[in-house]
């Protein structure tokens, strides 16, 4: 006779050994992260933009505020970001893919987009270092580094906005 | 062979008003890939059902289920995701009842767990983010959660299953 009824101890033993080996590792990575200093957003895998996380401190007016909303637009010739320091509103494009991803108090997060699945906006704000939130219909990759070590190539982030209105 | 085709038609549509019920709750914990995992419970169903269905039976319901639940409720990526998953799971769970030690609940978390990680591999890949691995913990976790929830529905449905179709022989 068919049984499948009984839950055997093998069963149990799994389950445990699931749970642990996820907990353990979900510690083993969350004491390895640090607080992420630079935001790079990705799109097809070129960067489009890398912003500092945490708001310079220099005190130079024109460019100290690197929190607020970016409106990225992915197209097939190219993406663009938009900066705003107020979260835009109304019709954001026209047409073409767009994800308006918010940086502020060192977190990131997709305040919106028009992708089919919505699976970026769900997403809750990342914050440390490796983390990423990642909208695949628009290929888009939002990605918190430690910025400090080896990212001398980042150097300048306001600067390498491409296409800055206002 | 009209029966199985009949039986096998029966598990697909199964599967695929399952995959509906699970396209309408919004079921989000703020990591992407974590759900319920509902038609996986046809799959897991079938592959116990001592012996009443061919591997090879549960595996393309499963396949023709993905496709067509991609087309009416997802997108391309997500049958990309659902095949990778549905591969690496379906291996595990066959490994696991060939192994002969677990019951459905097991079987069904090695599904679970295992569908999980071949998503991820594939988001990997996709994205070209190895940092995508932070979410293994969450995967794993989720996965053990979910397929032992659905290990315990097709616990209890199977001897209503099996009374039907002894009655039907």
């Amino acid at each position: 006779m068919f049984d499948c009824g009984k839950i055997r101890k093998t069963d149990i033993v799994l389950i445990i050994f699931f749970l642990t080996a996820a907990l353990l590792a979900g510690l083993l990575f969350l004491r390895g992260q640090d607080a992420g200093d630079m935001v790079h957003i990705t799109c097809d895998g070129r960067e489009i933009c890398s912003v500092a996380l945490r708001q310079t401190k220099s005190g130079d007016a024109g460019e100290s505020t690197q929190d607020g909303y970016y409106l990225i637009t992915c197209s097939h010739e190219g993406a663009v970001a938009e900066y705003y320091a107020d979260k835009p509103e109304g019709k954001l494009t026209d047409g073409t893919g767009y994800n308006l991803i918010r940086i502020a108090d060192g977190s990131v997060s997709v305040v919106s987009a028009d992708c089919h699945e919505q699976i970026c906006v769900h997403h809750k704000p990342i914050t440390g270092e490796g983390e990423t939130i990642v909208c695949l219909p628009h290929r888009l990759v939002v990605e918190i580094t430690g910025g400090k070590a080896g990212d001398s190539s980042d150097d300048a982030p306001a600067d390498e906005l491409d296409g800055v209105v206002r | 062979m009209t029966k199985k085709i009949a039986q096998l038609g029966f598990f697909l549509t199964f599967a695929l008003i399952l995959a509906y019920v699970e396209s309408l709750i919004p079921f989000t914990v703020g990591i992407p890939g974590i759900k319920l995992g509902l038609p996986n419970l046809t799959v897991v169903f079938m592959l116990s059902a001592d012996r009443r269905f061919k591997d090879g039976e549960a595996f393309g319901v499963n396949m023709m289920r993905i496709v067509l639940s991609g087309f009416l409720f997802g997108s391309l990526y997500s049958i990309l995701y659902a095949f990778a998953g549905a591969v690496c799971s379906f291996l595990a769970m066959k490994a696991g009842r060939r192994c002969g030690r677990f019951s459905v609940i097991g079987i069904s978390v090695l599904g679970g767990v295992f569908h999980n990680i071949g998503q991820l591999i594939v988001a990997i890949f996709v994205t070209q983010t190895v940092y995508l691995g932070y979410d293994l913990p969450f995967l794993i976790a989720a996965g053990t959660i979910t397929g032992a929830l659905l290990g315990l529905v097709v616990r209890e449905l199977m001897p209503y299953y099996m009374r039907i179709e002894a009655k039907n022989r």
